[in-house]
């Protein structure tokens, strides 16, 4: 099972997430990511953490800022990516893999067979965030900035187009080790093409390894201590 | 958030967007007050007996006859720290760096900790030329005149540690937590590389800094760079920040270090006396290029710490900070130790200074009317009589 490290991207500077609702600054993006290649991660996920309204000069930013990251390590990217013309931005930057999450849970499918085209079907990654009230499991529809139904129908599109889905678990983001295995098991998509992320530790990577799950992104704690990542393993 | 280039100045501290380590904000507020409040909230006797439990873990990998290695320079918190330490039941290696910018008062509070708690020390001196043109090129690239000597303090204790076997580095305030909350105080937050060149050296590493400009022989960098991390892992030491484990509160707890012999410094840019007590440069040359660099002098840090306290009200803080911004600072001592000429100096002032050169002169003392619950932690303090004392020897009895 890969580990990842995952880190929040807005308006050119790095952030960390606790809970889905508390940001707190983080720093220099290339700073990071140079630690974290030398941690040896797997992969890194860079997630511009939008809520509704994104803004084209703050997209604009953060793909400059891409556009001029150096890393060894696979990167794969995401948030705020809604229109054609945001795919073909994406064009020439230093990512493996793409990651939607509203055009999945819009179920928009021009828009990822378009993202298709462009990056091929292995680098396309659907990203749900999801929470449990009232035992029904809910995904946060960031362009509607509201949560949402995680219905049948979105599972099903997320399976056929996505080479991966990435469950966050929004309630335990930030937190170690409290990510809700539970979760995984009122979703229909098969673990062996599950990538979570939200509360995940030690012992959580420790269970996800016994499950067959493709891989486990680390939130904030990477960059918490020295050499966390042979911790984490 | 912080959104592009628009202000976002916090509604309780003094602090905006624009501070060095970032700031995101929340209903107004900013995370460094949002995190200070976490305080108020914390049961610090968990977090005590979470701290024994670590120490009692890396025990184990001891192979030395110390348990840890405390980073000083002889300020109040290094008092206040090694009273920790020793509280612990820990036996410290002292280890300072020598940053060529002390005073006979520095070298006192350095000497005193030493002898007041009877502690096994190593005093390191960089090679001076080879420091003094790191200055030269911080200066020149960063307006920075503290950074060679941050890059030693921040990795020479670790290559001591490591060099040593000895498992833990034990440090005082993580100032990312303390000034701007990057982190909760629960995160248990440790030494690293990251945070070191993230925070401590501005996203700046020895390299970097040296590029093509600077004549420095290389084979002197050595202790500037931090230790192979991979290495270090395999050494097992961590560094901690106690003020993850105690509630930290510097005015305090600084205040305690003069009955065990610490000399606060009186100073014209700040009403804190034991901060930094001790430099020829922290609250005059520095003060003023951090004025430039990041557009406020140190007293708003100390004057947002002292708000999250509640020991000022907001308004008053603006206040006081009015005041002590326009106290002048004296760098003719500062020059005259690198060995600038009077014209070079001259012409630095006029090209490189010219937001703050009115704020050059004579650090002259002007009264300042403190609230009680300040001046009631503070105390008599000194003047220096002698500056850039370059070696200090022994403690006067």
């Amino acid at each position: 099972m890969r580990v990842g490290a995952s880190i929040l991207l807005k308006n050119g500077y790095c952030y960390q997430s606790y809970g889905w609702n508390r940001f707190r600054p983080l720093g220099d993006l290339q700073t990071a990511i140079d630690i974290l290649d030398e941690y040896e991660v797997d992969e890194i996920l860079i997630v511009r953490p939008i809520k509704g309204v994104d803004s084209e000069d703050s997209l604009n930013i953060d793909l400059k800022l891409l556009s001029e990251l150096k890393t060894i390590t696979p990167l794969s990217f995401g948030g705020g990516i809604r229109s054609n013309s945001d795919i073909n931005n994406l064009s020439g930057l230093p990512i493996e893999r793409l990651c939607l999450s509203s055009a999945f849970i819009n179920i928009n499918e021009g828009f990822v067979k378009n993202a298709i085209n462009s990056f091929g079907r292995q680098a396309i990654l659907a990203c749900l965030p999801i929470t449990l009230i009232d035992d029904v499991i809910c995904v946060y529809h960031s362009e509607a900035n509201e949560l949402i139904k995680l219905s049948d129908e979105i599972q099903e599109f997320c399976m056929q187009y996505a080479d991966e889905i990435i469950i966050i678990d929004m309630s335990n983001e930030g937190n170690n080790d409290y990510f809700q295995m539970d979760l995984l098991e009122h979703l229909k998509i098969p673990l062996n093409k599950i990538i979570i992320t939200g509360g995940v530790g030690k012992n959580i990577i420790r269970v996800a390894k016994s499950t067959g799950i493709a891989s486990s992104i680390i939130e904030n704690r990477v960059l918490h201590s020295e050499n966390s990542i042979d911790y984490f393993k | 958030m912080t959104t592009l280039n628009n202000p976002q100045f916090c509604s309780n501290c003094l602090y905006d967007n624009k501070h060095p380590f970032g700031l995101s904000f929340q209903e107004g507020v900013c995370s460094g007050c949002f995190t200070h409040s976490e305080k108020d909230t914390i049961n610090w006797g968990e977090r005590e007996s979470l701290l024994v439990d670590l120490i009692s873990q890396t025990r184990k990998n001891k192979k030395s006859h110390y348990d840890c290695v405390v980073p000083v320079q002889g300020d109040a918190e290094d008092y206040y720290v090694v009273s920790k330490v020793l509280a612990l039941n820990l036996n410290p290696l002292i280890v300072c760096v020598n940053d060529y910018y002390m005073n006979n008062i520095g070298w006192h509070n350095l000497h005193n900790l030493i002898t007041h708690f009877d502690l096994d020390s190593l005093v390191y001196n960089p090679e001076i030329n080879t420091y003094k043109e790191m200055v030269r090129t911080t200066l020149r690239k960063l307006d920075h005149i503290l950074w060679p000597s941050i890059a030693l303090k921040s990795s020479f204790p670790v290559h001591i540690a490591k060099e040593r076997n000895i498992p833990l580095v034990v440090w005082g305030q993580n100032q990312a937590i303390e000034q701007v909350g990057k982190f909760s105080h629960t995160d248990s937050v440790e030494m690293s590389k990251w945070s070191r060149k993230e925070h401590d050296l501005f996203g700046y590493d020895v390299d970097k800094v040296i590029g093509s400009g600077a004549q420095i022989d290389i084979r002197n960098l050595n202790y500037y760079r931090y230790p192979n991390i991979k290495n270090l892992g395999h050494s097992k030491v961590k560094g901690i920040y106690l003020s993850n484990y105690f509630r930290w509160d510097p005015l305090y707890q600084n205040k305690k270090s003069v009955v065990q012999g610490f000399v606060p410094q009186h100073n014209s840019a700040s009403f804190d006396i034991y901060e930094r007590a001790g430099s020829s440069v922290y609250y005059e040359f520095h003060d003023l290029l951090k004025l430039q660099r990041v557009g406020y002098r140190k007293v708003r840090d100390q004057l947002s710490r002292e708000v999250r306290h509640g020991r000022l009200d907001r308004q008053s803080a603006l206040e006081l900070e009015n005041h002590y911004n326009k106290s002048e600072v004296d760098i003719s001592g500062f020059f005259n130790w690198l060995g600038v000429t009077k014209s070079g100096v001259e012409w630095f002032v006029s090209k490189r200074l010219p937001k703050v050169k009115h704020l050059i002169g004579s650090s002259e003392n002007k009264i300042c009317q403190l609230p009680a619950d300040i001046s009631g932690l503070l105390t008599n303090s000194d003047e220096p009589t002698r500056e850039f004392v370059l070696f200090g020897k022994g403690v006067s009895l």
